[in-house]
């Protein structure tokens, strides 16, 4: 994923032009104060209000996607910069009180930038539900980007412990089964090592992604780390997640996964473990489970 | 006592590592995750062409400016373990060829011991063994510093992975660590398996004794002889065989039956104390330091090969008395011998 450029130039210099048209406008009709007239504060926080509306926008444009939101948000901060911007401008330039529309440029512009402001505010927040819908198996009770695994779009090994003591208690208060699976991929170290770690990267990706499609809308992943997801079920027992974990299993085992630059097909399989959730705490139970899961493969590589 | 040691060897500011080895790999691994090339090579004093060039050499201080970048860009705890499975037998010439040879695991390791310094140049690897098991340890050869616990895991990886891809086989490793167990635990679990223990008194690796012997698959007896050769001319090209501080370390270890001091060992080393001082603590460590690590490191290796007691290992130390040997212990391991040697 490469990063979008900086500054959407386009609003920027579209900006540019209209303050330079104000102060134009400004210039032609006021007169420019004495150093001595000026106040000094005033120039300090308008213009401080004035570089940081720019870098709301700058950031906003960095960080989203173009689209219907992006721009009702982005116009509305531009009018905001705008009319910040004359209020600035006239800290130098006197605008004779005679005239009508002496401050109209400062505040013409602000009733209509908080309108387009609002209605962007309203969309983001019906696409923020639209996400979260989305997000659903990734994430439980409460979001943080600070956990979220750097690779693959989902939780890593912290957001998981968190996770799991939210999820231990609740369990415990309801009175309901907590399982916990474990699922490995086989021989990781050799797709790394024949294909690279890009290659790797890549198939992490898509797996993470094949499990996520298995799951019920009740259960969560996470990537707790190299090629291990834990997988946390709510109100499951026994049977139902042994059941679950051989349907991952499965799931993997068919996944034809092809190499992006000689389109080989690699064959990948997967171990599973799971786990009760039983007395113990969270560090005991993911112990437990990865004791479980290098005893399972210990084994299959003694029977292979 | 006449002068030695007659070349000093490396140190962490000598340009002598090959940049399109270890670094490269590095670098590409790092690029590979979206990061710019300029952020990484910042502060290294180094261009990306210089990856390319055959004549190149760069410092390990360099190389570990380069790691202090990569650690705090691509921000992945994994990256360490990512980067040693792709360490070895790597792509460093002859040796390399040798690596990929070897008839069983004690070749390899005598391969990795003998060229340490192309195939593991920041860490020295040593082993030893006894009727039970065999120890593979690593000391720091550079003075790594902050950087050293990603060194430990990608040189440890990097053994291990090449070990069970040569061989087909997965061994059953122990790990111990010397420093505290890192808050990223689940990478150790996932890339070492569980029998991982934290501060104890070295960083190494043991095996029962079964598995060191044991014939490889992909043996080629007749190809290694000639690689080996190979690899004694491309070891003969190196700056040096050995780094500095594997020489004190070296130099100290022989020595260690008899009393050694500062001016001692430097008019050995041909130097003057006073810059036998600064050349160590450039390596961030001093003469103490160093003379405490190798009377731990022999302390445990008397115990677990030779079997001798604690009053015998005092003996063999040069200690007088006990009780300024279990001060003296205490102070290198942070424990009493009586616990250690239990």
């Amino acid at each position: 994923m490469k990063k979008r450029p900086f500054l959407n130039t386009s609003y920027f210099s579209g900006l540019l032009l209209t303050v330079i048209t104000g102060f134009t406008i400004m210039r032609s009709w006021g007169e420019v104060k004495s150093i001595s007239a000026i106040n000094w504060l005033d120039v300090m926080s308008e213009g401080g209000m004035v570089l940081l509306a720019c870098f709301w926008l700058a950031l906003l444009l960095r960080s989203r996607p173009a689209g219907r939101v992006t721009q009702l948000l982005a116009l509305g901060l531009c009018g905001i910069v705008f009319s910040w911007s004359m209020d600035f401008l006239d800290e130098f330039i006197h605008m004779p009180s005679t005239l009508i529309w002496h401050n109209w440029l400062e505040s013409m512009p602000i009733p209509f930038a908080l309108i387009l402001l609002s209605i962007g505010i309203y969309h983001w927040h019906q696409e923020e539900i639209a996400i979260s819908a989305q997000m659903v198996k990734r994430e439980r009770y409460f979001r943080e980007h600070r956990l979220f695994d750097k690779l693959i779009p989902i939780g890593g090994a912290a957001y998981l412990k968190k996770q799991l003591k939210l999820s231990l208690s609740e369990s415990k208060k309801q009175q309901q089964p907590l399982a916990l699976i474990a699922i490995d991929l086989d021989d990781f170290n050799v797709i790394n090592r024949l294909y690279g770690v890009e290659e790797g990267d890549h198939i992490l990706q898509l797996v993470s992604q094949l499990l996520l499609l298995n799951l019920r809308d009740e259960d969560l992943i996470c990537r707790l780390a190299g090629d291990r997801f834990i997988i946390l079920l709510h109100n499951t027992n026994e049977t139902e997640a042994k059941q679950l974990s051989l349907d991952l299993q499965n799931a993997v085992a068919s996944f034809a996964y092809r190499t992006k630059t000689h389109h080989q097909r690699v064959y990948l399989s997967a171990t599973s473990a799971i786990t009760m959730a039983k007395t113990d705490d969270s560090d005991s139970l993911i112990k437990r489970l990865n004791l479980q899961l290098s005893q399972l493969k210990q084994r299959s590589l003694a029977a292979s | 006592m006449a002068k030695l040691v007659k070349t000093l060897g490396y140190e962490t500011d000598t340009p002598c590592l090959v940049p399109h080895y270890q670094p490269a790999v590095l670098v590409e691994l790092t690029l590979s995750r979206d990061v710019s090339d300029y952020h990484l090579l910042k502060g290294t004093r180094l261009k990306l062409d210089d990856f390319e060039s055959a004549d190149k050499r760069i410092s390990p201080d360099q190389y570990l400016s380069l790691i202090r970048n990569c650690q705090k860009l691509t921000e992945a705890d994994d990256i360490s373990f990512l980067y040693g499975q792709r360490l070895l037998p790597g792509f460093y010439g002859a040796v390399s060829q040798a690596l990929q040879q070897v008839t069983n695991l004690r070749q390899a390791i005598d391969i990795l011991c003998d060229y340490h310094v192309i195939l593991s140049p920041l860490y020295t690897p040593r082993y030893y063994e006894n009727g039970e098991e065999l120890f593979l340890y690593w000391t720091d050869s550079t003075g790594s510093h902050e950087q050293h616990a990603f060194i430990i895991e990608s040189t440890m990886s990097a053994f291990v992975s090449m070990v069970s891809w040569l061989s087909g086989e997965k061994m059953p490793w122990q790990y111990e660590f010397s420093y505290d167990e890192p808050e990223y635990i689940e990478q150790y679990w996932v890339n070492f398996g569980q029998n991982i223990s934290f501060k104890q008194q070295m960083n190494r690796l043991r095996l029962p004794k079964q598995f060191p012997d044991k014939p490889w698959p992909n043996a080629f007896k007749l190809g290694i002889h000639g690689a080996l050769k190979e690899s004694d001319k491309q070891l003969a090209e190196e700056y040096s065989q050995y780094s500095f501080l594997d020489q004190l370390y070296e130099y100290i270890q022989l020595h260690i039956n008899e009393p050694l001091n500062l001016d001692k060992v430097s008019f050995a080393f041909g130097v003057s104390p006073a810059s036998m001082k600064r050349k160590l603590k450039k390596h961030h460590t001093s003469f103490q330091q160093q003379l405490d690590l190798v009377r731990k490191h022999t302390a445990i290796y008397l115990y677990e090969v030779q079997q001798m007691n604690s009053q015998q290992i005092a003996e063999y130390l040069c200690f007088n008395d006990m009780n300024n040997f279990r001060r003296a212990f205490k102070r290198w391991t942070g424990i009493s011998p009586y616990h250690l040697f239990a």
